[in-house]
């Protein structure tokens, strides 16, 4: 029973600590309150998901279950939390908490920063919501509590036009996005009579009778097929994938440096999660004809996207002058990458891109804060202006250069055995060509990150930075995610072989997922 | 009628009152209106950021390979592609859904 209080508890807790936060400012007045209250919430966030990490994968051994209000679905929601969603749990979690310590000096002299910490905790309510639970309609919902949180906080700095319009285009064209995976839902329901993940799962498998539910309703073919397409493109959107990214270049950058380092390498990686979601345990290759030629073209076009991606991304990155633009159309390559490798179709590919998933979100949260304490103590993004202000802030370079090379791939660290994950998958799949791409693409991204490093630290300061120093506060945060890109790459083995296997296989054998839930749902169902 | 026949046909007519909509402004829209939409935009990509310093700045370290190799492929990339305006966006953005839509279509009703 206490497993399924910790699933179901995750997402309602943030919320009510989220919205609860602002009967705060009536009373107290001093930042110091909203600092320690986030980051309490943050961390009680951590020890969940660490708990129902620890659950799926040592204890039960299989997908865990919390149905709200003790109702079957379709007509009650459940929460179901499998190695998948653990995994993609302990991401966001601990790299949120590491943003909300970096928040707490970050935000010092700012106003606002009420609203501020309200939104984070609702945008990570948002992102453990999506990823924990087992309904399809519940996923939309979450996307929205996330996406509404994404929009405020990129629009954050009300007096920046930059900001305004980064958020407001963001946020049009995002409501488009939702409004199509609805649309999506629609067709799922109308065919399959339910919105239940392991439901749908079963159904799109085996066309025959799940407990309660009951049968099909309407034609599973064709609205499985309308609603792959739709869903895809909404969750492109969410992953920033081309022609869906563009977003992604003026938010980021316009948005504060926490919130920067969370839309890249968090918010992004649950349009990641509901693809794999939707391409391996909704559907999948071994669903009935024609809804498995569908996942499968589905899956080829993605491929070409994804290195399209890759390309154009990293193409653009040479000819940024400002910084955290150029970090940002880092993060479009990257998960070019990450969809490549998911959308082969094959284990190994799978591992890849969830091996890649986890550096990316580590190195690129870690090179976006250091950055930000540069950007900071120069006062400007643009990478001329920050000429030389990494000579007096030695550790945070040190720290901006250790990210810069493990996304770009150096041994030991985490993000060299990702990418020759990555390549491997690309070549024992036939296809050498996407190795050709990660390779030019990366090389184009060394000249952009060269052009950096140069500009930050080996180019002299044409001005005086002479009252800096260095603190504690945002270094802790920075030297923990420093140590996790080491720590992630020299246990790559035994992470692949522990950790990632065990995802894949489970994702492409989802049988256990589904008879997780029908077992829940006859119990309840009576 | 079934829910699936049923849910086709709403969307359908949702699409047609769209439509509708969208002529109806088309017809009646003044002369002389905004038809880029470029103006009231500040994201995007510029070009003239390559001017902005007397001396050779760490932005400009490629500036010799990409005016005389890819001065085009830039071009295209950054003055046609990532323009920052929204109605540009949502071009290429709309290519994508009609790709997924017909893919699948075609996909259940000629094979794949």
């Amino acid at each position: 029973m206490v497993e399924l209080i910790t699933v179901g508890l995750t997402p309602p807790l943030l919320i009510a600590m989220a919205f609860s936060l602002p009967i705060f400012t009536l009373v107290v007045k001093r930042k110091l309150f909203y600092d320690i209250y986030a980051l309490v919430a943050l961390t009680i966030a951590l020890i969940l998901s660490l708990y129902n990490y620890y659950l799926v994968f040592y204890v039960v051994r299989g997908p865990i279950i919390y149905p709200f209000g003790g109702w079957p679905p379709p007509v009650g929601i459940v929460y179901e939390v499998d190695t998948l969603s653990a995994y993609f749990g302990i991401i966001v979690s601990v790299v949120m908490l590491l943003i909300g310590i970096y928040s707490v000096w970050y935000l010092r002299g700012v106003s606002g920063y009420e609203w501020y910490y309200t939104l984070l905790l609702g945008l990570e309510a948002g992102m453990i919501g999506c990823i924990y639970t087992g309904d399809a309609f519940n996923l939309f919902v979450m996307l929205e509590v996330l996406s509404v949180a994404a929009y405020g906080l990129v629009a954050f700095y009300r007096t920046s036009h930059e900001a305004i319009e980064a958020g407001i285009k963001y946020s049009l064209i995002g409501a488009v996005a939702t409004t199509i995976y609805f649309i999506a839902l629609v067709f799922i329901y109308g065919a399959f009579g339910t919105l239940n993940m392991a439901d749908i799962a079963f159904k799109s498998r085996t066309a025959s009778e799940f407990p309660f539910s009951g049968v099909i309703v309407g034609n599973i073919h064709l609205a499985s097929a309308i609603a792959l397409a739709l869903s895809m493109w909404a969750f492109t959107f969410k992953a920033a994938v081309v022609p869906n990214h563009f977003w992604l270049p003026d938010a980021h950058p316009a948005a504060p440096t926490p919130i920067s380092a969370a839309l890249s390498g968090l918010v992004v990686k649950v349009g990641v999660y509901a693809i794999i979601r939707f391409l391996y345990t909704i559907y999948g290759l071994d669903t009935l004809q024609p809804i498995s030629n569908v996942v499968s073209i589905m899956m080829k076009v993605l491929i070409v996207l994804g290195m399209v991606s890759a390309l154009i991304a990293s193409a653009l990155m040479i000819v940024q002058t400002d910084i955290k633009r150029l970090i940002a159309y880092s993060t479009i390559m990257h998960v070019g990458f990450i969809v490549t490798g998911l959308s082969l179709g094959t284990r190994l590919g799978l591992e890849a891109s969830l091996y890649h998933t986890i550096n990316h979100a580590v190195g690129k949260a870690l090179l976006f804060l250091s950055a930000g304490v540069l950007i900071n103590v120069a006062r400007s993004r643009n990478i001329d202006e920050l000429s030389g202000v990494g000579r007096y802030l030695q550790l945070t370079t040190l720290t901006l250069i250790l990210s810069i090379l493990s996304l770009e791939g150096l041994p030991p660290l985490a993000g060299f055995f990702s990418k020759l994950l990555l390549y491997e998958a690309f070549i024992s799949s036939g296809l050498a060509i996407l190795a050709v791409v990660l390779i030019v693409s990366s090389a184009f991204a060394l000249l952009a990150y060269i052009k950096l490093l140069y500009g930050v630290y080996f180019k002299l300061p044409t001005r005086e930075f002479n009252k800096v120093k260095e603190e504690w506060v945002y270094l802790t945060p920075l030297l923990i995610l420093t140590a996790l890109l080491i720590v992630l790459g020299i246990t790559a083995p035994l992470f692949v072989n522990e950790v990632l296997s065990r995802i894949s296989e489970e994702l492409t054998n989802p049988m256990k997922y589904i008879m997780a839930a029908e077992k829940v749902i006859r119990v309840l169902g009576g | 009628m079934d829910v699936l026949t049923l849910t086709v046909f709403t969307t359908t007519l949702m699409l047609l009152v769209g439509l509708i909509v969208l002529i109806s402004y088309l017809v009646v829209r003044k002369e002389g209106s905004s038809k880029s939409g470029s103006e009231p935009y500040l994201c995007g990509e510029s070009m003239d950021d390559f001017k902005a310093y007397i001396s050779v700045g760490s932005s400009n370290l490629y500036w010799g390979s990409i005016s005389a190799i890819l001065k085009k492929f830039y071009e295209v990339l950054r003055d046609r592609v990532h323009t920052g305006i929204l109605n540009d966006w949502l071009v290429l953005m709309s290519l994508w859904f009609f790709t997924a839509v017909i893919i699948s279509f075609m996909v259940v009703f000629v094979g794949g």
